[in-house]
């Protein structure tokens, strides 16, 4: 329930954002539909606020637990935070090492990482790239990114 | 006279050559829509430097073949891994993922492949016996009237609401306010861009779609461990898919509104198919006798948007042939290979080019066709995907939407809001806010700005006082209270009984 009331409260903040940055613009037709939709939206925000206020005081303190299955109990910000991390971590690598160099270093380490026998991560991560360099560099002709290092 | 020139383009597909460029035509089209990022569009564009070694009857023929199966290929990944091969196939996985995880993907995938590939036919009969009606049609068809079809898109963001209405709005109210980042079409004014120069064209599509599915979806998946379905839950024989074909004829009323309301709106040219998909969902949702189960995972989930995608190519062909106004974004490639061939779509191709014309059309049946059967096949053995491990799964999917990702636009920024989206996407998954309310705000939220000032400019405060904005406006109306006023006669109904 309070974090319902968090996200309501972020989105106030984005339609703030925007509302004040839509202020500043000279043209009228220019500020108009955004100050009317960051409206709607503080709007719809508090109403979702009330409305979990309300559903707490009808409760009381205690509040029901819900029943979750298995795999929704495994759905929590500390275990989104290890594929996160990857991700950010892959995003970096690309940036730094480049599209070819980041991809199987990936690929490779995320597999033997999770415990996948090391010729079917190696064979994975042989083929996949193979694969993504054919179609991305020779075939479509993507000028990939090399990295801060090798540009 | 059309008789004539429509039996000269049927002759023209007793040669091999013609044959082979549509399945050539087919194949990249279902590769480039599985792939997430890429899509027919890529598909066009990729196989435009060709058109100036091929002759129109070669080249014109592969385009259309592409742009018939690029949604075929994109519902496989939006069914069976949560991720929209292509945008347009957003909707898709509102039903379609559901069904994946309760061990149906193969049914889900056969109803798409049979709604989708006969959606296509049929707008193709549509496009050769409406000519003379659609034509005045668009002509008619003003920025007034603009605005009301966008308003009626934007409505069904409230119809997509899964759980709670509230939560469902708020994610399209800041869909719109995020479609409002770039140049201002009426000013030019850069708004929202925050100094940034990236931002000055607005959000890319492919970043900001995967960055809502793909992301969120791997990272969830990471988090359960395991995979999609369990293997004793994947139906993986033919009968499966047979068996989500059948669904089809079961809902054919679903199939047959759908299709025509992807047709329409695809003769509309500025529209596009995501509003199509999801008009469509909507009023699939709208109209059913249990509009609660929608989201779960049910087949008519994935029979109406899948209907539609395909159901739009007819209409926005038409479009282009006759008036040489793109109707959709796979038209404008199309329009561009025409102009590189040195013809100029537009009334000529409903004389001079009337067999050429005839032809495209014809293909985009076969194409559909094709590209429909080849899934068929092959659905259950795509259908395996789903029981793929997580630990293999996920990195797999991850680097190919950076690579799809990136290579859109050769930007790096794009990476950038991949991220970004998919930390959002994640957020928005995690407490229940609608991802696909979002994204049909986002994509049009600009649309209905620049149509009303534009409306409002040449036609003053009244501009709605016209017969095809009245209708809208009544169907508009009709939308709003079509649930209301049926909960009410059932429950007038019920009392009835009850007293009897």
């Amino acid at each position: 329930m309070k974090q319902n009331i968090i996200s309501y409260v972020v989105c106030i903040v984005i339609a703030l954002v925007f509302g004040i940055t839509a202020l500043t613009y000279d043209y009228f037709v220019a500020k108009i539909v955004p100050l009317i939709t960051c409206g709607l939206v503080i709007l719809l925000a508090v109403i979702g606020i009330l409305t979990e206020v309300r559903k707490q005081n009808n409760s009381g303190e205690a509040e029901p637990k819900e029943e979750v299955s298995e795999d929704e109990a495994k759905e929590t910000w500390p275990h989104y935070a290890r594929t996160v991390i990857w991700v950010v971590c892959l995003f970096i690598a690309v940036y730094v090492f480049g599209f070819l160099i980041a991809i199987p270093v990936f690929l490779f380490a995320y597999m033997m990482v999770y415990k996948t026998r090391w010729y079917v991560a190696l064979s994975i991560t042989v083929g996949t790239s193979a694969i993504l360099y054919t179609v991305f560099v020779v075939l479509l002709k993507v000028n990939v990114y090399k990295g801060l290092i090798f540009a | 006279m059309i008789f004539q020139a429509f039996f000269e383009a049927l002759q023209s597909f007793l040669g091999l050559e013609i044959w082979l460029i549509l399945f050539i035509g087919a194949f990249v089209g279902i590769i480039f829509g599985i792939i997430p990022g890429l899509g027919s569009i890529v598909a066009m564009a990729v196989f435009l430097p060709l058109v100036f070694f091929m002759t129109p009857d070669q080249a014109l023929p592969l385009f259309i073949a592409i742009c018939a199966t690029g949604y075929t290929g994109g519902s496989v990944t939006a069914i069976l891994l949560n991720i929209p091969g292509t945008s347009p196939n957003a909707a898709t996985l509102i039903d379609g993922y559901p069904m994946t995880q309760k061990g149906e993907g193969a049914r889900a995938l056969g109803a798409a492949l049979m709604s989708s590939a006969m959606g296509g036919m049929l707008s193709v009969f549509l496009a050769l016996g409406m000519v003379p009606l659609v034509l005045p049609l668009i002509f008619a068809i003003t920025s007034a009237d603009m605005v009301f079809i966008v308003l009626i898109g934007i409505s069904f963001i409230a119809v997509l609401s899964k759980g709670s209405m509230i939560k469902g709005l708020l994610a399209g109210c800041i869909g719109i306010l995020i479609s409002f980042i770039g140049h201002h079409v009426t000013t030019g004014l850069i708004r929202f861009s925050f100094g940034t120069i990236y931002l000055i064209d607005g959000l890319p599509l492919i970043g900001l779609t995967l960055g809502l599915y793909a992301i969120p979806e791997m990272i969830s998946l990471a988090a359960r461990g395991g995979s999609i379905a369990k293997r004793e839950n994947v139906v993986l024989t033919l009968r499966g898919t047979w068996e989500g074909a059948k669904d089809v004829f079961r809902h054919w009323g679903l199939w047959l509104r759908s299709s025509v309301i992807g047709y329409i709106i695809g003769i509309i040219p500025g529209v596009g198919a995501m509003t199509s998909i999801f008009v469509a969902y909507g009023q699939a949702k709208h109209i059913s006798k249990h509009p609660e189960k929608f989201g779960t995972g049910i087949v008519e989930g994935v029979i109406a948007p899948e209907s539609a995608n395909n159901g739009k190519e007819g209409g926005a062909l038409l479009t282009t042939l006759a008036l040489g106004i793109p109707g959709s974004a796979e038209m404008v490639v199309l329009l561009g290979a025409f102009l590189m061939l040195g013809i100029r779509p537009g009334p000529s191709m409903m004389t001079q080019y009337l067999p050429l014309s005839f032809k495209l059309i014809q293909i985009l049946f076969i194409g559909s066709l094709i590209g429909g059967v080849v899934c068929f096949f092959l659905a259950p053995r795509l259908a395996r995907v789903a029981m793929i491990p997580a630990r293999i799964l996920v990195p797999l999917v991850i680097v190919l939407v950076f690579v799809g990702t990136f290579s859109h636009q050769e930007q790096l920024m794009d990476l950038v809001v991949l991220l970004v989206f998919g930390l959002i996407g994640l957020a928005m998954k995690k407490y229940g806010f609608n991802r696909p309310a979002l994204l049909l705000g986002w994509v049009l939220g600009n649309l209905f700005e620049k149509y009303l000032f534009i409306a409002y400019g040449t036609g003053g405060p009244l501009f709605f006082v016209r017969p095809i904005s009245l209708t809208l406006i009544a169907v508009l109306l009709g939308l709003f209270l079509f649930q209301p006023v049926k909960k009410l006669i059932q429950r007038r109904s019920a009392m009835k009984d009850g007293r009897a």
